[in-house]
C-alpha cells in the first residue's frame, strides 16, 4: 500500500464555500433554534397554568363574595406570592382597576370595580 | 465571492462522522420535543374545558334565584329550570333535564357550610393532586325570605 499516496489523498484540499453561503448557512441554523428555544420555553410554561388556575378560582370566589357583601373590602384581598394593583380606569373615572399578578408579572385576575371612595 | 479555505478529505470525514452523530441526536430531541408539543395541546385543551365550565358555574350560581343542598345534590334554582349537581364515582355529574351527564373533573367534595350566619356553596374539585375550592357566597333575596316565611310559618 502507497502511504505517500493515500496522505497525500486526504490531504488534498477540497472546495469550500464561500463566506456568504456559510453565513446564510449559519443564520438558517440559528433561526431555527431560536424558534424552537422559543416553542419549548412556551410549552414549559404551560405547566405552571395549572397552579395559576387553581389561585385565579380562589380570587374569583373571593371577588364574588367581597361584590355580596361588602364590595370595598376588595381592596383588602392579598394572597401569597401574588401582587395586587390599584388603579383607575384609564376610559372611565368611576371605575377602578385591580390586577392580581404573579411574581414573574404574569396577570393572573383584572378586574373591574365602582370606585370604593 | 472570496474564498475560505477548505477541509482535507481527512477532516472532512470526521466533520461528516460528527455530522452524522449530531443528527441522530437532532431526530431524537425533535421526537421528544414533538411528544412535548402533544402533550402542550392536551394540557391546553384541558384547560380550555375547565375555563369553559367555571364560566358556566358561575353564570349559574350567580344568576340562580335560590340553592339548596340536600341528598349530597346542591340544587342550582334558576327563574325557568333547576340545576343539579352531584358527585358519582369521584367525578362532577350535572344534571339539567332527567339525566346525569358527567361533567368530566374529579370532586372532593360538594359541600353547604353556615358560617357566622352566612351560606356557603363549596365546589372542592381533586385538581391534579391538590384541592382548588371554588366558594360562593349564597345569600337570600326578598322573596325567598318571603317564601320561607310563608311556608315555615304561616300554615
Amino acid at each position: 500500500m502507497n502511504w505517500n499516496k493515500i496522505d497525500t489523498c486526504m490531504r488534498t484540499k477540497i472546495s469550500a464555500s464561500s463566506i456568504a453561503e456559510v453565513v446564510i448557512a449559519l443564520s438558517i441554523i440559528a433561526l431555527c433554534f431560536g424558534i424552537a428555544s422559543l416553542i419549548f420555553i412556551r410549552s414549559m410554561s404551560v405547566t405552571s397554568r395549572f397552579q395559576d388556575l387553581r389561585i385565579q378560582t380562589e380570587i374569583q370566589s373571593d371577588i364574588f363574595q367581597c361584590l355580596y357583601k361588602d364590595l370595598d373590602s376588595i381592596q383588602n384581598l392579598t394572597y401569597d406570592n401574588i401582587t395586587t394593583y390599584h388603579e383607575r380606569d384609564e376610559n372611565n373615572d368611576s371605575l377602578y382597576v385591580i390586577e392580581f399578578k404573579t411574581s414573574d408579572d404574569k396577570v393572573l385576575w383584572k378586574q373591574q370595580v365602582i370606585a370604593y371612595e | 465571492m472570496k474564498k475560505i479555505s477548505a477541509f482535507t478529505i481527512l477532516e472532512t470525514t470526521i466533520v461528516l462522522a460528527i455530522m452524522s452523530i449530531l443528527i441522530t441526536i437532532l431526530m431524537l430531541a425533535t421526537n421528544r420535543f414533538n411528544a412535548q408539543l402533544k402533550k402542550t395541546v392536551e394540557i391546553q385543551q384541558e384547560l380550555n374545558t375547565f375555563f369553559a365550565f367555571r364560566a358556566n358555574l358561575w353564570q349559574e350560581l350567580y344568576t340562580s334565584d335560590s340553592m339548596a343542598y340536600h341528598h349530597e345534590t346542591c340544587f342550582i334554582y334558576q327563574k325557568k329550570r333547576t340545576i343539579a349537581y352531584r358527585i358519582m364515582e369521584d367525578k362532577l355529574f350535572r344534571k339539567v333535564a332527567k339525566e346525569w351527564i358527567s361533567t368530566g373533573f374529579y370532586m372532593r367534595a360538594l359541600q353547604k357550610e353556615i358560617k357566622k350566619e352566612e351560606t356557603y356553596f363549596r365546589f372542592i374539585f381533586d385538581w391534579k393532586g391538590e384541592s382548588m375550592c371554588l366558594t360562593h357566597l349564597y345569600r337570600t333575596g326578598i322573596q325567598q325570605k318571603i317564601n320561607h316565611y310563608f311556608t315555615e310559618y304561616i300554615r
